[in-house]
C-alpha cells in the first residue's frame, strides 16, 4: 500500500517500485506490527465489554467499547491511591532531581569552584564501580529512608551521568553573560535561576523528561523499600497481573480478575505516556543520544 | 590593671586590621575564595551528598561480602570470615545454576537483540518517505519508555492460558493450550524476544545517527560507479557505523554477567527458576527473605569483577582486531 504510494511523490528520482523497496517496506510494517500490536491488545481488552468478551472465542481484535473497567479501576481505593502515589513520586522526585542537578552541574562548570576536578572525580567513579544491590539497599536502610514517602525520591537524586550531560552544556553556555551579570554584582543564584536556568530550557526539559519517566516506570524499589500503603502503581498492577497467573497456574475455579480489568490499570499507566510522548518524541531522542556522547 | 586599660585601644585598633587580611584575601583569591563564591558550593552540597551516600556506602557496603554479617549486630561487631561466603556461594548448587542462566540469557540478548538493531537501522535509513519513516520509528522507541511492569502485564496477558495466542492457537490450530510462562525452556525464548522488542529502537537510534554522520558524496561516487544500494550499505554503510557498532558491543559484553534482572522479577515464577533464575534474582531471595546478607553480597561483588573483566578483555580483543581500536 505504502509502496505504491511512492512514485507519485514529487522530486524522488530513485522512488522507482523495485523488489528491494517492497520487500523493505513490507518487513517494516510487519515489525511496525509486532511493536503496535502488544499495546492494541491491552488498550482493546481494557475497553471490551464484558458481554461482547463472553461470546468471543478469540480476543484479538477490538469489539465493543466501554469504559466500565476503567470506572471500576478509578472507583477501587487502593488503585487510586497507587496512582496518587505514582504521580507524587514523580512530580516531586523529578523537581528534586532536576533541580539538585543542574545546580550541582552549574557550580562544577565554574572556574571559581576549588576543587572542581576532584569532584567531577567523584561523580565518574560510581559510573564505573558500583557496589551492587544488596549494599545499596542496605545503605538506604541505613539512612533511616525505609517505608517512608522519601525513600521513593531521594535515592538516586543526582544521577552522575545527567549531571555531566548538563554541565557539558554550562561550560559551552557563552560566559560573556556570566561573566557581565557577576560584574554587575548578582550572585551566584540570581545568575543560575534568572539567567542560566530560563535559557537552557531544552537541555532541562531533555533530563525531566528522562527522570520523569524513570520515576513513572520505578517498580523493584519501591516494592521493597515502602510498605503497601505507599505502593506506586506498578508495583499494585504487578501485584494484581502477577496473583491472576498465579491462580490461574493452580487451575482451582477460584474467580479470576478480569483480563480487561488488568488492561485498565495497564492502560492507565500507559496513557499518559502515549499522550505526552509523540510531543516529547524529540527530547527523547536528544536524551538517548546524550547517552551515547559519553558511552 | 594598666594591662587591662592598654588593651583597650588595641582591640578598637583590630576593626582596622580586619579590613586588611579580608581585601588580601579578595585580591588573592581569584577563583575560588569561599567567601565570594560560597553559593557555589551550596548549590553543589545536595549532589555531592547524594553521591557519597548512595554512590560510595554501597561501595562500602562491600566489605559485607567478607563478613558474616548480620543488621543487628551491624558491620563493626560482624565477624570477619574471609572468602568464607565465596566459596560457600561456589559450592552452592543454585548458585551455578544461576550463573550459567545468566550467561545464557544474556549472552542470546547479544546474539539475537544486537543484530536485530542494526537491520532495523539500516531498513529504516532505506526509508524515503518521511511520515512512514517517522511512525515505524515511534513505534520502535515508545516500548524502551514503558515501565517493565507494564511491559510484562502485556506479555502476561498475550501469553496467558486465555490470551490471544493460546486462542489463535486453539480456535484456528487446534493444538492444545500451552502455559508458556511456566515453561522453562520457552520462558527463556520470551525473555530473549521481549528485551529486544524493548530495546531495538532504542539502539537503532544510535545507529541512524551514526548514518546521519557520513559523507553523502560516497553514496553519490558510488551511484556514479553504478554500485546497488546492497552493494552501498554493505560498503558505505555498514563501514561508517563500526565505531558505534563496536563501542556498543564492548558495552553490552560487559553485560553479559548481568542478564537485566528487573525484566526477569518482573516476568518469572518459582516453576522457571531452573532457567530463569539469575545471580541477581538469587542474591536478592538470598538477603531479602534468608537474610544471608553476606553471602548474597559475594555473589553480587563476584559478579561486577567478572563483569569488568569482560569489558577488558572485548576492548582488549576490540584494539586488537578492529581498525578503530577499542573505547579506551
Amino acid at each position: 500500500m505504502t509502496t505504491t504510494q511512492v512514485p507519485s511523490m514529487p522530486r524522488s528520482r530513485r522512488r522507482v517500485v523495485t523488489p528491494g523497496r517492497v520487500i523493505i517496506y513490507t518487513v517494516l510494517l510487519l515489525i511496525f506490527v509486532v511493536m503496535a500490536y502488544p499495546f492494541f491488545y491491552i488498550l482493546s481488552l481494557a475497553v471490551m465489554p464484558y458481554d461482547r468478551y463472553v461470546e468471543q472465542s478469540v480476543h484479538a481484535l477490538p469489539a465493543g467499547f466501554t469504559l466500565t473497567y476503567f470506572r471500576e479501576v478509578l472507583s477501587d481505593a487502593r488503585i487510586v491511591d497507587a496512582f496518587q502515589i505514582s504521580i507524587l513520586k514523580t512530580l516531586v522526585g523529578t523537581l528534586l532531581n532536576v533541580v539538585a542537578t543542574t545546580m550541582c552541574a552549574y557550580a562544577l562548570s565554574r572556574r571559581e569552584l576549588r576543587f572542581r576536578r576532584l569532584l567531577g572525580l567523584l561523580f565518574v567513579i560510581p559510573l564505573f564501580v558500583s557496589g551492587g544491590l544488596i549494599p545499596y539497599y542496605l545503605v538506604i536502610r541505613s539512612t533511616g529512608l525505609l517505608n517512608s514517602f522519601w525513600a521513593l525520591v531521594l535515592p538516586g537524586l543526582v544521577a552522575s551521568f545527567y549531571l555531566f550531560v548538563v554541565r557539558a552544556h554550562f561550560i559551552n553556555y557563552p560566559q560573556e553573560v556570566i561573566e557581565a551579570a557577576i560584574i554587575d554584582g548578582a550572585g551566584h543564584f540570581r545568575i543560575f535561576w534568572q539567567i542560566v536556568w530560563p535559557t537552557s530550557a531544552p537541555i532541562i526539559a531533555t533530563i525531566a523528561l528522562l527522570y520523569a519517566t524513570g520515576h513513572w516506570n520505578d517498580y523493584y524499589w519501591p516494592s521493597i523499600l515502602v510498605q503497601s500503603d505507599l505502593h506506586p502503581a506498578t508495583v499494585v498492577l504487578q501485584n494484581i497481573s502477577t496473583s491472576r497467573s498465579v491462580l490461574q497456574g493452580l487451575g482451582s475455579g477460584t474467580q479470576l480478575t478480569p483480563q480487561s480489568f488488568i488492561a485498565a490499570v495497564a492502560a492507565v499507566l500507559i496513557i499518559p505516556v502515549l499522550v505526552v510522548y509523540p510531543f516529547l518524541q524529540r527530547y527523547l531522542v536528544r536524551g538517548i543520544l546524550l547517552g551515547s556522547v559519553k558511552g | 590593671m594598666g594591662t587591662s586599660v592598654e588593651a583597650v585601644p588595641k582591640d578598637r585598633g583590630t576593626p582596622g586590621y580586619r579590613v586588611q587580611p579580608s581585601t588580601a584575601s579578595r585580591r588573592r583569591s581569584g577563583p575560588g575564595s569561599l567567601r565570594d563564591h560560597w553559593p557555589l558550593y551550596l548549590m553543589a552540597m545536595p549532589g555531592i551528598v547524594s553521591i557519597l551516600v548512595f554512590g560510595y556506602g554501597p561501595l562500602f557496603g562491600l566489605v559485607i561480602a567478607f563478613l558474616d554479617y548480620s543488621p543487628v549486630r551491624g558491620v563493626r561487631d560482624s565477624e570477619w570470615v574471609g572468602l568464607d561466603n565465596f566459596r560457600t556461594a561456589f559450592d552452592n548448587p543454585f548458585f551455578m545454576s544461576a550463573l550459567w542462566n545468566s550467561l545464557i540469557i544474556s549472552s542470546l540478548k547479544l546474539t539475537i537483540g544486537f543484530p536485530s538493531a542494526i537491520v532495523l537501522a539500516l531498513l529504516l535509513n532505506e526509508v524515503r518517505v518521511r511520515w512512514f519513516k517517522g511512525v515505524i520509528q515511534t513505534a520502535t522507541i515508545l516500548p524502551f519508555f514503558v515501565s517493565w511492569v507494564v511491559v510484562g502485564t502485556m506479555f502476561r496477558s498475550l501469553f496467558a492460558p486465555d490470551g490471544v495466542i493460546n486462542e489463535v492457537r486453539q480456535v484456528f490450530l487446534g493444538i492444545d493450550q500451552l502455559i508458556f510462562l511456566s515453561d522453562p525452556e520457552i520462558f527463556r525464548w520470551i525473555i530473549v524476544f521481549q528485551d529486544t522488542w524493548k530495546a531495538a529502537g532504542y539502539f537503532a537510534v544510535l545507529y541512524l545517527a551514526a548514518m546521519t554522520a557520513i559523507d553523502p558524496v560516497l553514496y553519490e561516487a558510488a551511484e556514479v560507479d553504478g554500485a546497488s544500494r546492497w552493494r552501498q550499505t554493505l560498503d558505505i554503510t555498514l563501514p561508517g557505523i563500526r565505531t558505534t557498532m563496536v563501542t556498543l558491543f564492548v558495552l553490552l559484553s560487559g553485560y553479559l554477567i548481568f542478564a537485566g534482572w528487573e525484566q526477569i522479577i518482573v516476568m518469572y515464577n518459582p516453576s522457571v527458576y531452573s532457567t530463569a533464575d539469575v545471580l541477581e534474582t538469587f542474591s536478592l531471595r538470598l538477603a531479602l527473605s534468608q537474610g544471608q546478607y553476606g553471602l548474597a553480597t559475594a555473589v553480587g561483588l563476584f559478579q561486577s569483577v567478572i563483569g569488568l573483566g569482560l569489558v577488558l578483555i572485548t576492548n582488549w580483543l576490540a584494539r586488537r582486531y578492529s581498525e578503530q581500536g577499542g573505547l579506551f
